[in-house]
């Protein structure tokens, strides 16, 4: 702030301002119309999530894993328990693999289609947004028909997942997966095919590959600047080596082809949902007996790491053990935290208007980066 | 065959006089019949206005419905639509805390509001609304309404300085920049369509509009790249300061309203409401006849033709207010930079060669 002149503004972009929507502020100076620095303070939702999986049993901990990032708590509690599982050399059964992917690719198009939603609603399309939203709320029931839980879910456990899906929810699910082209359609009318759209995201925010690299982004955000790196195909986990996919790659770098990459990455998650229910619809009797008590997860002793390939970008989960009902050390690597530190490079020389374009074209979750 | 121009029926203008020759019958001085009048008048508009803006409040909440459905709420519960929610929320925003920011200019904070609506009232006592049913008739009373609306739209820069905060001020620059841009072209066409008409009045240019054959004879036809600018300018105008939405001017918060809360709030909401409305009121009366009939002739009986204008007149206005807020709806903001352009290489050329074209018309049919 000492940087203030007379023809200098200093703005400052607080939680209740309604860009940011959640918990993350900004001290913006403004040279003119344009942003000449940005800084970013972190910690207004800070939850201790690392300290908590210390303090807690590992049964207690699992429910507030998924408070991390509300938009996708079953890749959270996946990255979590995987690194357990690996630590314990647990190899899950092929029913609770595939409904993990099921249930992890419904959420990526979740998060996708709020991300979508919210921009839609920034600018100010707000029918646009409530088709965005509703497609988002379809899913929702589904969880809700699941878990019971709408939002978090708690739905994974040590060594496979609670419960049965039955076949009438997997009949939902093959309904709105056949009737998802249609809507898609609508959804590409509103943003591809829109031409306020590309006005507003064309040639904006550019990151090209090397910066991208530099602040260690991960995700869609490093797919849209040019370098395919999807965990899904690099570090296979679950079924992702079996299922047959693709993770497109734009060489743009701008907002356009990053809201673009995420409505792709709805398409292909569809894909996946189907290939999951093929199986599933075939074998939806086989019972995953579980037996586990919470109370008694008991890991062995040692490190694990776990990658998982979240709607935001790489989620790491560190996991350090001593052979007890209480963890040693968490260490968590969430995505939104570097996302958000390019803004400083991605936004100077932008007009004040184009922050809320770029700041949800990157799809961060300040809750995610506080943890 | 009755002509709109030779309806002789003086409601107001009869029922003024009545009013006047009983009140000095009294020996009241004339400063006070002139007020009593003015309280008559004036205390009449702001009865209709609130009317007027409950139903637009509700109908555009209605749109919003079908436009953007929301499916989390329960069928049922959103079927339900209460008549009475607007009443609700204004009377929420009525009862809240006047918060008073610290920056604030006092007088000028509280008393923006009240100048914003007061204009507006101005703007919307000019418009006819029968071809004996009005309430100002001035020669000029076009350019009256485009002076009195604009500077209306000119309060905001009033209430962002009050306001005192820093995203208010950025608005203001903004704005400044946009009501320029978009004030000349709007005048431009006000002007083509007054040398169509040869008059300055709107009433006058409502009758030039009266043919034998309806609709044809309106000045959406001869002046139609004036009506197209005249409506985009319109857009342009309310797209930019969204009604009900928070989240719509992100880019400064709640744009000139940021620092107001309260019923100073509630006075700005309910003047854009107004200003729509009169906006296309006035919309109406230029392009598509006003109170005219679109048959050419009225149906009812001649003592009853007030009240046909009258239906004409808010049928015409409320079509034009739906269009408009549903294109709000499910269309996207234009960034500020790009509306500029528009209106600097696309819109002022334009209405200066609709301007020449309506010169030329003129010129050649010798009319006048």
């Amino acid at each position: 702030m000492r940087e203030v002149t007379k023809d200098k503004i200093a703005v400052k972009i607080e939680p209740n301002h309604p860009i940011t929507r959640d918990m993350i502020g900004f001290d913006v100076i403004l040279d003119g119309e344009k942003i000449s620095k940005i800084n970013s303070n972190l910690g207004f939702s800070h939850k201790g999530i690392e300290k908590a999986g210390q303090d807690r049993y590992i049964g207690q901990y699992l429910p507030a894993i998924e408070k991390i990032d509300y938009f996708a708590p079953f890749f959270y509690s996946h990255a979590f328990l995987s690194a357990l599982e690996r630590l314990s050399e647990i190899e899950l059964p092929l029913y609770a693999q595939y409904v993990r992917v099921l249930t992890m690719e419904l959420n990526r198009i979740t998060s996708h289609l709020s991300n979508l939603g919210r921009f839609m609603d920034v600018l100010n399309c707000r029918s646009a947004a409530f088709h965005f939203f509703n497609m988002q709320n379809e899913i929702l029931n589904i969880f809700e028909k699941i878990s019971g839980g709408r939002i978090s879910c708690n739905y994974y456990v040590f060594g496979g997942v609670k419960n049965n899906i039955c076949r009438e929810i997997l009949t939902e699910i093959l309904n709105f997966t056949s009737k998802f082209k249609e809507k898609f359609k609508i959804l590409q009318g509103f943003t591809k095919e829109n031409p306020v759209f590309l006005d507003r995201t064309r040639n904006k925010g550019i990151i090209d590959t090397q910066n991208a690299l530099e602040y260690s982004i991960t995700g869609v955000n490093l797919r849209a600047s040019g370098l395919n790196l999807d965990f899904r195909k690099e570090k296979p986990y679950l079924l992702y080596d079996k299922l047959e996919f693709h993770a497109p790659t734009v060489f743009e770098g701008d907002c356009y082809s990053r809201f673009a990459l995420r409505l792709d990455e709805i398409k292909i998650s569809v894909e996946l949902v189907k290939q999951c229910l093929d199986w599933l619809l075939s074998n939806c009797e086989e019972k995953c007996n579980l037996e586990i008590k919470l109370s008694d997860i008991c890991p062995k002793a040692g490190a694990a790491v776990s990658f998982t390939e979240g709607p935001r970008g790489l989620i790491m989960c560190h996991v350090v053990s001593d052979g007890g009902k209480k963890l040693k050390r968490v260490k968590w690597r969430t995505p939104s935290f570097y996302s958000i530190q390019i803004l400083e490079k991605a936004l100077i020389g932008l007009n004040l208007a184009d922050f809320a374009v770029i700041f949800d074209s990157l799809d961060i979750n300040s809750s995610e980066a506080d943890r | 065959m009755t002509n709109a121009a030779s309806t002789g029926f003086q409601t107001f203008s009869s029922l003024g006089d009545t009013i006047q020759s009983w009140i000095s019958g009294y020996n009241i001085p004339e400063w006070l019949t002139i007020t009593i009048f003015l309280g008559l008048y004036f205390g009449l508009a702001v009865i209709l206005a609130i009317i007027i803006v409950y139903v637009l409040a509700y109908t555009e909440r209605c749109i919003t419905n079908v436009f953007a459905p929301y499916n989390a709420v329960d069928e049922d519960e959103s079927k339900k639509h209460k008549i009475l929610m607007p009443l609700a929320h204004f009377i929420k925003l009525f009862l809240k805390e006047g918060f008073r920011p610290q920056n604030c200019q006092n007088a000028l904070f509280f008393v923006s509001p009240i100048i914003m609506f007061s204009l507006i009232l101005c703007a919307f006592c000019l418009i006819p609304f029968g071809s004996s049913v009005i309430f100002l008739n001035q020669n000029f009373s076009g350019l009256f309404f485009m002076v009195f609306f604009l500077m209306a739209l000119a309060i905001r820069f009033l209430a962002a300085y009050a306001g005192g905060g820093k995203f208010s001020f950025i608005i203001l620059m903004q704005e400044i920049q946009e009501n320029i841009a978009l004030s000349i072209p709007m005048l431009l066409c006000l002007l083509g369509v007054s040398i169509m008409a040869g008059s300055l009045n709107i009433n006058d240019i409502i009758l030039a509009q009266a043919a034998s054959y309806g609709i044809f004879g309106w000045f959406f036809v001869t002046e139609l790249i004036a009506a197209g600018i005249f409506f985009v300018c319109v857009l342009i105008f309310f797209d930019k300061t969204q009604l009900y939405n928070l989240n719509a001017p992100v880019d400064t918060v709640f744009g000139y309203k940021s620092e107001y809360s309260g019923v100073k709030l509630a006075i700005f909401e309910f003047c854009e409401y107004l200003m729509l409305f009169v906006i296309s009121l006035f919309f109406v009366c230029l392009f598509f006849g006003g109170y005219l009939s679109p048959f050419g002739a009225y149906i009812l009986p001649e003592f009853l033709i007030f009240l046909e204008q009258i239906f004409w007149l808010l049928i015409k206005t409320f079509l034009v207010f739906l269009i408009i807020i549903a294109i709000r709806i499910a269309t996207p903001k234009l960034s500020s930079a790009r509306l500029l352009e528009i209106s600097y290489r696309i819109l002022i050329p334009l209405s200066l060669i609709n301007l020449n074209i309506s010169i030329l018309i003129q010129y050649f049919s010798g009319v006048r």
